[in-house]
């Protein structure tokens, strides 16, 4: 007890308010990680499974005769 | 001899092959590792102490020197040794470094998380009882003593006191959550862990934004205290002190960079566990970021949002400061949800939201214990379950017991839970970027991967992880153990602290001193074990298995 209270003596007074210093930490902080974590689940959702990446299915068959005229 | 050879291989392949079912399994399972109760007690709590700016930019910085490259580390290590059939640190290492001492280095990858696992499956009960209390409405009656509550429930009132099987004692709740975890462990990585951890997160996830948005709406809720209002109570949190100051500070940094350690359960010897079960063409990089990413969404966007604004809110300062992990978690927030409209439902659900977060943590620690010893000894998962359960009860019933000033689980947790992890990190770390290298460990990281690491993670990998580790666990050491005030020359002062003069000295500790002995015990008994896997393993070739 007597410790937390020579902590809390040795603190600056508590805020009344969120100061813009504080909005621009805390916008900035939870800003960045809510970014990371939504271009990685997207980045996650959208790549193909395992093994079933396209490799060359967007690639029209081509006909061996028509091969030249392409 | 060759009999032998053949009835290891037959034992071996009588091992049933567990794998992951599912991409987003593996990234949940491994994100459910990393968050626990400190993404929701610690982390707040340090950032309200050093104040917001310049511990958040030693938090980033160290996230991106310590966690992510050694994320990369464990996650690129833990395929590769599971390509061989290997999935324990001391296998993966046996397979990986190719020499008679590797094997040994991995040894930690076994005491840690087992160790971890004595102490943590009794506080998640802690969290189930809490919530079962909040629900019968035990926090909101007249005359609660949220204090002597915690000291009786958690026995840290006096050594013996919390072993009692009432409602309102912890008892039951220990039993009931020690067979869940060997249940969900016994039933294996794709029908255990991962159906636990795909149900478990994103319920975790949906509670804590309710409890979210409860607490961002709470307004004044004390028209004799306008001061205490949920901005001042962000303000608390967030508001920058003196950044340049700060970020003089040695103890912020240590603090900062211990925090991303711990928070992503780097080193346990858990992520290369679960990445050993991972298939050969399986990204790993895309994978693992994720999983960082999930844990630092729950601690800064969720964690950081929730616990000391609320404390504030209904307690002011002074009822934050000075406030442990514990203290915080289960002594304010219990008096803060007493005052809360509808705080009965709001703490069931904060201490399920905890329970949650520790059990996909527990069960992580379980799996190194069990992948070690099926293919150390080459036992069947009965037989590897009952011994880890025989293990784990032990340093289990010695931190019930031994509770009084829950003197037995610190001393566990500082020297198992933070000074040998630091030891394993670091092991990972130079394994990775000077035995392995670096080309050959990023080719390895490259392969299947689904984006690439940027190249100056070579050099930071290489070159700052090593060297910031370094320099934190030589400051960590001098600070908890040598009791160094970070002054220089004739200012400079050396005062042992309590975790050595708990060992040492007039005062020393019985109890400190007894867990100390176990910890020892427990990692030559793992050396042992060791020893008697590698000679299994020599007699095996190695071979790389089929996908």
């Amino acid at each position: 007890m007597t410790a937390a209270l020579a902590l809390l003596a040795s603190t600056p007074p508590p805020p009344t308010t969120l100061t813009a210093g504080g909005w621009i930490t805390m916008l900035l902080s939870v800003g960045f990680v809510v970014c990371l974590f939504g271009w990685c689940i997207w980045r996650v959702i959208k790549a193909p499974p395992p093994g079933k990446a396209p490799r060359l299915a967007h690639v029209e068959p081509i006909e061996r005769d028509q091969a030249d005229e392409r | 001899m060759q009999l032998a050879c053949n009835q290891l291989a037959t034992l071996s392949m009588s091992i049933v092959k567990d794998v992951w079912s599912s991409r987003l399994g593996v990234i949940l399972a491994v994100a459910g590792s990393a968050v626990g109760l400190g993404n929701f007690l610690r982390f707040p709590g340090l950032a309200a102490q050093y104040g917001g700016g310049a511990f958040m930019l030693a938090y980033f910085i160290s996230l991106l020197v310590i966690g992510i490259p050694i994320c990369w580390t464990e996650w690129t290590l833990g395929r590769s040794g599971g390509r061989y059939g290997y999935h324990s640190t001391a296998g993966i290492f046996h397979a990986i470094i190719r020499h008679p001492v590797g094997k040994y280095l991995g040894t930690i990858g076994f005491v840690v998380p087992v160790m971890i696992y004595m102490y943590y499956v009794y506080v998640e009960a802690w969290c189930l009882g809490y919530a079962l209390n909040a629900l019968t409405g035990t926090f909101g009656r007249e005359g609660f003593d949220a204090g002597e509550f915690f000291g009786r429930f958690t026995g840290a009132g006096a050594d013996g006191v919390a072993i009692q099987f009432g409602l309102a004692d912890v008892g039951l709740f220990v039993l009931f959550v020690y067979a869940l975890n060997f249940y969900f462990i016994y039933r294996g990585i794709s029908k255990g862990i991962e159906i636990v951890c795909k149900f478990a997160m994103p319920a975790l996830i949906v509670i804590a934004m309710i409890v979210l948005v409860r607490v961002l709406t709470l307004g004044t809720p004390d028209p004799l205290h306008p001061e205490r209002n949920v901005l001042a109570g962000l303000g608390f949190m967030w508001n920058p002190g003196e950044v340049a100051a700060g970020l003089r500070d040695p103890q912020l940094w240590l603090a900062a960079a211990g925090q991303i350690f711990f928070s992503l359960s780097v080193g346990f010897g858990v992520i290369i566990t679960y990445a050993s079960y991972l298939g050969k063409e399986d990204d790993v990089v895309l994978s693992g970021l994720t999983a960082t990413s999930a844990n630092e969404f729950c601690e800064v966007a969720l964690g950081g949002m929730i616990t000391v604004p609320a404390a504030f809110v209904f307690l002011g300062a002074a009822g934050i400061v000075g406030q442990g992990t514990f203290g915080l978690g289960f002594v304010v927030l219990p008096q803060v949800f007493a005052l809360m409209p509808a705080g009965q439902f709001f703490a069931a659900a904060f201490f399920i939201l905890l329970f949650l977060a520790a059990i996909t943590s527990s069960l992580s620690m379980l799996q190194p214990g069990i992948a070690f010893l099926e293919e150390g000894l080459g036992i069947q998962r009965k037989a590897s379950v009952a011994l880890l359960g025989f293990l784990t009860a032990i340093g289990t019933m010695f931190v019930w017991y031994f509770s009084a000033d829950l003197k037995a689980m610190d001393t566990i947790d500082f020297w198992v839970g933070t000074f040998l992890l630091f030891v394993q990190a670091t092991i990972l770390v130079i394994v990775f970027g000077w035995v392995v290298g670096i080309e050959k460990g990023f080719a390895e990281a490259h392969r299947g991967a689904q984006m690439r690491i940027p190249r100056f993670f070579g050099f930071i990998m290489k070159w700052i992880t090593p060297t910031f580790l370094l320099a934190i666990f030589v400051l960590w050491t001098l600070r908890n153990m040598a009791g160094w005030n970070f002054e220089w020359g004739a200012a400079a002062q050396f005062e042992p602290t309590g975790y050595m003069r708990d060992l040492v000295g007039e005062n020393a500790s019985g109890v400190a001193r007894l867990a100390v002995g176990f910890i020892l015990v427990f990692t030559v008994f793992s050396c042992v074990l060791v020893n008697l896997a590698g000679k299994r393993w020599s007699a095996q070739p190695l071979v790389e298995k089929e996908s």
